[in-house]
């Protein structure tokens, strides 16, 4: 993104608006490069944080706004139970690659196992999904759908 | 690129992260390389590496129909009519990806194994020290 600092056009009187801009921008820049940094399991916590936020923040209805926030609660809880599994299964899949003597059928047991709670959890992240477009609206939901993208996509909204 | 690393993990499992987990983590350059120095013989050496071009280029075809399916899924949880039974349309269109890809991931695998003493197979996938992904 290009902001301009010290570009030739930049009016006279802004430029005792340039270190304050120039500071805002570094500290925004740090703060997203921190968040990226953040373990899977504290950047599951915080894009659910900046969710239930949202929700204060954008819904009006009491009632509604307690539905989805323990729609999203009930999401924080199955997501961090998926990756303490999916890091499990991958420990035990390189564990068992490694081996010389480790058998197709070991392979695959184990990767059946660990597919029968991914679709499992995949099922129960649909419901909530469709529990909380059904406490919203759809003007509603556009200001809430980025929230839940970054929740799905380890990302920043 | 967006990188939808849990929606990615939900809908292909071990193939849904976007990285090579027969590779341990390791680049294919970096396979390359431990191959060239565990393998001394030469035309082994060219069947290994063939092997994991294989693995690796599977893993690309794979990437690639994992984004399109993420950009999909993205779009579909972004409108507020989507049905259920659309999302089913995913989750079906994913599974079929998903067991290709684990049967083609395993016949290469245990081709490989039969190629690889068990020396060499040990140097080449040494067990991980700790659970992936904690820090």
């Amino acid at each position: 993104m290009n902001v301009g600092f010290g570009s030739p056009g930049l009016r006279p009187g802004l430029l005792s608006l340039q270190a304050p801009l120039k500071f805002l921008v570094v500290t925004l820049l740090c703060a997203a490069c921190a968040n990226h940094r953040l373990p899977p399991k504290e950047l599951v916590e915080a894009d659910i944080e900046a969710m239930q936020e949202a929700v204060a923040a954008k819904i009006p209805d009491a009632q509604r706004a307690a539905r989805l926030n323990m729609s999203i609660s009930q999401l924080r809880q199955q997501l961090l139970t998926f990756q303490a599994e999916r890091d499990r299964f991958q420990f035990d899949l390189l564990e068992l690659n490694g081996r010389p003597d480790a058998t197709r059928p070991q392979l695959e047991a184990r990767i059946e196992q660990f597919d029968e709670q991914r679709v499992a959890t995949r099922a129960r992240v649909f419901e909530l999904h469709s529990e909380m477009l059904a406490a919203s609206t759809a003007e509603e939901w556009k200001a809430l759908f980025p929230y839940e993208r970054a929740v799905l996509t380890d990302s920043e909204h | 690129m967006l990188i939808a690393l849990l929606l990615g993990w939900l809908f292909l499992g071990g193939h849904g992260g976007g990285d090579l987990w027969f590779f341990g983590g390791r680049t294919p350059h970096q396979m390359s390389a431990e191959v060239a120095k565990v393998v001394p013989d030469k035309e082994l050496q060219n069947v290994t590496k063939y092997n994991l071009e294989l693995i690796e280029k599977e893993y690309k075809d794979l990437d690639s129909q994992r984004a399109r399916l993420e950009k999909d899924v993205l779009a579909a949880l972004e409108r507020h009519d989507t049905t259920t039974d659309q999302f089913h349309t995913f989750q079906t269109r994913a599974d079929v990806i998903n067991a290709n890809a684990t049967k083609k991931m395993l016949d290469v695998r245990f081709l490989m194994r039969e190629q690889l003493s068990d020396v060499q197979w040990r140097s080449l996938f040494p067990p991980p020290t700790a659970p992936h992904g904690s820090e």
